[in-house]
């Protein structure tokens, strides 16, 4: 953005090589938009008022605007329900612009903090979202404290703790595989 | 050989004056006849014959030989031949002079002083391999070769202080233009500013997305507000992102602009001349738009191609193949029908007053010698039947048939019938 510039996105940062990481990360059909917008008529992101939704991050990515995209937490409100996906007359499959959008987002470690602790509790937990103090409100409607997942099971927790340290978490967990 | 050795040299005006040619020359590589010429106000021999009665140069004709330099083999050259002016008689004539690409320099807000702001004709000719830089991409300013183009469409057509209409061909042609491009310089930054993409008809839908597949960026909703040169001789463009829905800016090295299709220059005297008439647009008008496309007003005068607006080749060829079969359809049976409704002059009447000759908007009026006097005379061929003449007459000489004064007045008198 030039100096003084209020709101102007300056296309010549647009950066090539972000588009085709895009396409190599899932994002194969981006470049054919035609931003016909039919996406961006069906999509809760933008039905429930986000700016930023998925048509614009299509179009945002074929310019390869990279730090417009990771800067704004846009693509982490789409709610993967897929109607972009069948509704595109272009087959782009712009849901697959959002994931590629993530993939490259986390590669930087550009996700929104609670991404991170979502991630942090899958990996310690098992599950993404674990709020605290859920085994007081299990126990008062008579429940066991913990449920038969891999909370109670630490065998299979550390088996499957051990999977996920051999994919790219591994590289880019900002938080100890411990 | 002429054409190599001419020492006068002017600015090539095929290449929109980006190289330059010699005073002898070849319009262009596909000229028909491809024949060299001598271009007489800038040919040495005949600017010192004007001054000084003595020719100063003659190098095409007899070379030079201590260089071993040999002039028109084929002793072609003649100084004395002059331009000729031919009267031929035809019956039929079709106009197909074409169009003129506007200008830049109307367009104050896209630099138009830069060198390195062109239009996309010049643009189509710095891609020729025939062009002025022998097909390299190269900037005009300092011959480098450009990293990012923006490419702005509807400059000077769908724009009510140059042309209302849309010029029809500029979607594809820079589209085109994108397509060669990206697929010789895969790295190079393309951005096209479209008020939006008119890309109708067979195939031309598949060419946009194709050439949006090989990276070209499209910037819709956003005709481009100002162009300016940079200190660091880069060129600012802004312009608006529908899609982004934001202002955009960008750092270009080259601009090419879309200009307009115009009427060529001096089409309304030449129509005038076969009492054609041109649209609000400056265009020679057809009679129909759907019945009688390639038709003028005057008979026997079709038109066809961009001289009655703007169209592509297909559309052009189309036009032209048309225009020649009504063409032919007219001379080839070697006798022509009248229109019934025509106007007729009762030359025994005629008070020779010439009232009527310069009303006929078909110039079908003449004046000629009947029993020994001058009395006007209507060419049937070329009567359109508008009746002007006959209302005009003092003498009540010219008969319009099927409208005379009787038949008026019958049908007045069937209208107010009780
Ligand atoms: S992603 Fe598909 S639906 Fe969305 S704007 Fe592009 S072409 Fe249209
Ligand atoms: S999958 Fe995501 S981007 Fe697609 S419509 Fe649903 S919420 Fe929107």
């Amino acid at each position: 953005m030039e100096e003084g510039g209020v709101n102007v996105i300056d296309l010549t940062q647009g950066d090539e090589s972000f588009v085709k990481e895009l396409i190599a990360l899932g994002a194969d059909e981006l470049r054919e938009c035609i931003q016909c917008g039919k996406c961006g008529a069906t999509c809760p992101m933008a039905l429930a008022g986000l700016e930023f939704f998925i048509k614009r991050i299509v179009h945002a990515a074929n310019l390869g605007l990279r730090d417009i995209l990771l800067e704004d937490s846009s693509v982490w409100g789409c709610q993967s329900c897929n109607r972009c996906v069948e509704i595109c007359p272009m087959d782009i499959k712009p849901y697959e612009v959002i994931q590629a959008v993530r993939r490259a987002a986390v590669k930087v470690e550009a996700c929104p903090a609670n991404t991170y602790e979502g991630l942090r509790n899958l990996y310690r937990f098992g599950h993404a979202v674990f709020p605290k103090g859920f085994e007081e409100r299990r126990k008062k409607v008579g429940l066991p404290e913990k449920p038969p997942t891999a909370l109670s099971f630490d065998e299979f927790r550390k088996k499957y703790q051990e999977l996920l340290r051999q994919t790219i978490l591994e590289e880019i967990a900002p938080f100890p595989l411990d | 050989m002429c054409t190599e050795i001419c020492p006068a040299r002017v600015p090539n005006e095929y290449n929109f004056g980006l190289d330059q040619r010699r005073a002898a020359y070849i319009e262009y590589p596909q000229a028909v006849p491809k024949k060299a010429v001598i271009d007489e106000p800038n040919c040495l021999y005949f600017k010192s014959i004007k001054k000084t009665g003595k020719p100063a140069c003659e190098i095409c004709k007899k070379g030079i030989p201590p260089k071993g330099i040999q002039g028109c083999p084929a002793d072609a050259i003649k100084f004395d031949d002059k331009d000729e002016y031919m009267n031929i008689r035809v019956g039929a004539v079709i106009i197909a002079t074409g169009f003129k690409p506007m200008p830049k320099h109307y367009f104050k807000e896209y630099s138009p002083h830069s060198p390195d702001v062109i239009t996309s004709m010049e643009f189509e000719r710095i891609l020729s391999a025939t062009g002025p830089t022998g097909g390299e991409l190269k900037r005009p300013s300092d011959g480098t070769k450009p990293k990012t183009i923006a490419m702005i469409s509807c400059v000077g057509s769908r724009d009510e202080r140059y042309h209302p209409y849309c010029s029809k061909v500029c979607c594809m042609y820079m589209l085109k233009h994108a397509r060669i491009l990206k697929e010789k310089y895969p790295d190079i930054k393309l951005y096209l500013f479209f008020i939006d993409v008119r890309t109708a008809g067979k195939d031309f839908e598949e060419f946009y997305v194709y050439t949006r597949e090989l990276g070209a960026k499209i910037i819709r909703g956003g005709r481009v507000s100002s162009v300016d040169v940079k200190p660091n001789g880069k060129l600012r463009v802004r312009g608006f992102d529908v899609d982004l829905c934001s202002p955009v800016e960008l750092e270009a090295d080259l601009v090419v602009l879309a200009t307009a299709i115009e009427p060529p220059d001096g089409v309304e005297e030449l129509g005038s001349m076969f009492t054609a008439t041109c649209g609000r647009e400056g265009f020679l008008r057809e009679v129909h738009t759907k019945l009688y496309p390639v038709e003028t007003q005057a008979r026997g005068v079709f038109i066809a191609g961009c001289v009655q607006g703007p169209k592509d080749i297909p559309e052009s060829i189309a036009q032209a193949r048309a225009a020649a079969s009504a063409t032919a359809a007219l001379v080839i049976p070697g006798k022509i029908k009248f229109e019934a409704i025509i106007s007729e002059v009762d030359r025994d009447k005629c008070s020779s007053c010439g009232v009527c000759v310069p009303l006929c908007p078909y110039t079908a009026i003449r004046i000629v010698e009947y029993k020994g006097k001058e009395k006007a005379y209507i060419e049937p061929a070329l009567c359109a039947g508008c009746g002007v003449c006959a209302s005009a007459c003092p003498s009540r000489a010219i008969t319009f048939h099927g409208f005379t004064t009787d038949q008026i007045m019958a049908q007045i008198e069937a209208l107010t019938e009780a």
